[in-house]
């Protein structure tokens, strides 16, 4: 009873205020609120889905999510096959928590100052003679495929992963499960990848999840190192939110809903799918 | 549902009537009454020379000569907007902000949701100083501001460029083509308000140059002008930093990489902050400022009074101060802010014409009386906005 009344609590804590900032941009949306708007109206939804842009947003959102989870993960995993082989600790381990200290707008600087054109790299690289100047130095950010964001998204994330998968790993008994995997005649690669990596990212499916709705929404790292176009779907809703024309205000609202069903959906889904608890981790 | 029922219908109550409305005062009145009140003005602080100005001079002369305590809260057009609208939205009684930094396009913003205090101008007795015959002061993107804004200075848009790298600069659109082929990546153009502006400047030059644009927005000018921009933007495009592949978000940006090399021009609304910069160590000596034949636009910047101010009394006596000969002789000097007055020198004492004759002429950038021929009328706000968003489909999205 008394747990059920603290789920309660919680729920309303933190599902009210987003069904309720859901509630009033729905509204908005629809015109039912708003200084400008006039009444109940589809037209700022008709606008919002006049042109590619919204669709581009979210999609380089969902792409930025993908390629970063793809790039964090199994570099975690094989950090956490490292010191399952060589045992935890050691300098690596201990510094590999600084990471998490830093804000992303802190990072997303600091990797601007390594990979711009005009950065640490591209003058290290013309010092050494690698290139001829600022215009030889490949263009790591602002760039087409948001290598400058994947970088950083790598940077900030992957030590709490992979952390977290070492310390999986060494709950999870793979001693046991590796001595039968080689009884059936199980190569080092073989454990690694069916059983090892399975294994690691299935019990952390809930955090994974929640992670990649963090990088769906993120902001400060894509402000400083996206491009201008397609810029992801928070940038999208903050410029029609706030730039010059407050007719757009509206449409910004619409984005707004999208995004955040897009969002309950996805970690509905892969929620349920998995049939994870949440509280696991 | 009761809660999503809540939020609906905080978002749907109206605005509380204005707390105080100083109108109808006498000038002692407002003065005495302003004594010990605190108040907060947002203003945009990307300068360390005029958050210097401000923190230095204006707040301690304030709490000197009339016992105001005011605070600088940072945020510039849009961030004023949001604010003031939300609290209206949310029905708040009296605002956080009373006081705000403002040009035309938030003018027209503030307008659109009545937002502003006023007519107000007219109560502050500095008003019989400002040059109200200077169609740069009097008309604010082409709006008359009949006294719901104050003018508190007057810029015109400016190129910035290395003069070592760049002997020549490119003085019409046709020399900045030939210009970018020959130099690709080293221009570009801020996908925020000063590269906006910049794209106004050309549009009214492709219009047939100054006045073209004069008047309420008019949307078959813009059909007719608005493609031949684009078409040229798109010319160039490939020859732009980054490939044209993106865009500045913030003159503060563009500032830097042209600091870093990366950029060998970038530009300013203030025509004469080439100077300050050089002095802060942030710009190469060797930067200049320069208008092209082809024209900027001047424009002035303003004084707003929220129209949900507690404090409107206070409020007024810090415009007053502002636009005082004494604060706007500071704030022109090179070395202080560089910002152009807005006042009349004719309408000023004879002591306080030739302290305003002796200011320090300018060292990198123009004198402005050489570019006052190549200077443009902001147009109406609406051409801003179709700009913006059409840069965006037509240039960038491209």
């Amino acid at each position: 009873m008394r747990k059920q009344l603290v789920i309660g609590v919680y729920l309303v804590l933190t599902g009210g205020p987003l069904f309720a900032g859901l509630g009033y941009s729905l509204a908005y949306s629809l015109g039912l609120t708003g200084l400008l708007n006039e009444g109940f109206t589809l037209h700022h939804w008709q606008r919002l889905w006049s042109g590619s842009d919204a669709l581009l947003s979210l999609g380089y959102s969902l792409y930025l999510t993908v390629a970063s989870l793809a790039l964090i993960l199994p570099a975690a995993v094989l950090f956490a096959w490292w010191q399952y082989r060589k045992g935890r600790g050691g300098l690596f381990h201990k510094i590999l928590f600084l990471p998490l200290t830093f804000p992303p707008l802190i990072a997303a600087f600091a990797w601007y100052y390594l990979l711009s054109p005009g950065g640490l790299l591209s003058r290290a690289s013309f010092q050494a003679g690698f290139t001829g100047g600022i215009g030889d130095f490949p263009r790591l950010v602002n760039d087409a495929w948001g290598i400058g964001i994947l970088l950083t998204h790598l940077f900030l994330i992957f030590p709490l992963f992979a952390i977290l998968f070492a310390h999986q790993a060494e709950k999870e008994r793979m001693g046991e499960l590796e001595a039968i995997s080689r009884t059936l005649g199980g190569s080092d690669r073989q454990f690694l990848q069916g059983v090892f990596a399975p294994l690691l990212l299935k019990r952390s499916s809930p955090l994974i999840v929640l992670y990649a709705i963090f990088l769906f929404g993120a902001y400060e790292v894509p402000l400083l190192l996206g491009r201008s176009s397609p810029r992801v779907a928070t940038l999208f809703i903050t410029e029609k939110m706030t730039k010059y024309n407050l007719l757009d205000v509206p449409v910004g609202h619409a984005m707004a809903v999208v995004y955040t069903l897009s969002v309950i959906t996805l970690a509905t889904l892969l929620l349920r799918r998995g049939r994870f608890k949440l509280f696991e981790v | 549902m009761s809660i999503f029922l809540t939020g609906i219908s905080l978002s749907c109550s109206n605005p509380a009537p204005a707390l105080s409305d100083p109108a109808g005062k006498s000038w002692e009145e407002i003065l005495a009454a302003a004594r010990g009140s605190s108040l907060t003005m947002m203003m945009w602080q990307g300068d360390p020379l005029i958050n210097r100005y401000m923190q230095d001079y204006v707040v301690p002369e304030l709490q000197r000569q009339f016992g105001i305590e005011l605070s600088l809260a940072p945020g510039q057009g849009n961030d004023v907007v949001s604010t003031l609208m939300t609290e209206i939205e949310a029905g708040k009684e009296a605002s956080e902000i009373d006081l705000v930094w403002i040009n035309g396009e938030t003018f027209f913003q503030l307008r659109q949701i009545d937002g502003l205090y006023g007519p107000f101008v007219s109560l502050l007795p500095n008003e019989k100083y400002i040059d109200w015959d200077n169609p740069f002061i009097r008309y604010d993107f082409q709006q008359e501001v009949r006294g719901y804004e104050c003018p508190w200075g007057n810029v015109q848009l400016a190129l910035i460029y290395d003069s070592i790298r760049v002997p020549e600069p490119p003085m019409d659109l046709e020399a900045l083509e030939s210009w970018l082929q020959a130099h690709p990546g080293k221009f570009t153009i801020g996908n925020e308000f000063t590269g906006m502006t910049l794209l106004k400047s050309w549009l009214i030059h492709l219009a047939g140059g100054e006045g073209a644009l004069n008047g309420p927005f008019d949307p078959a000018k813009y059909e007719q002008y608005g493609p031949q921009l684009w078409e040229y933007v798109n010319r160039i495009k490939p020859y732009f930093w980054n490939g044209g592949e993106s865009f500045p978000a913030s003159l503060a940006q563009m500032h830097q990489l042209f600091a870093n090399g990366e950029l060998w021009f970038t530009m300013s609304n203030n025509d004469s902050e080439v100077d300050n910069k050089i002095r802060q160590g942030i710009f190469p000596a060797s930067s200049r400022a320069y208008v092209p034949a082809t024209g900027t636009i001047q424009n002035s910047h303003y004084l707003g009074i929220s129209r949900f101010s507690a404090r409107k009394e206070a409020a007024l006596v810090v415009c007053n101060f502002l636009i005082s000969p004494e604060a706007q002789w500071k704030k022109m000097q090179p070395a202080v802010w560089g910002d152009g007055a807005v006042l009349s020198l004719e309408k000023l004492p004879a002591e306080w014409q030739e302290r305003f004759r002796d200011i320090p002429g300018r060292k990198h950038a123009p004198e402005r009386k050489e570019i006052q021929d190549r200077a443009l009328l902001e147009p109406a706000p609406e051409y801003m906005m179709r700009l913006f968003e059409d840069f965006r489909t037509e240039v960038m999205e491209r």
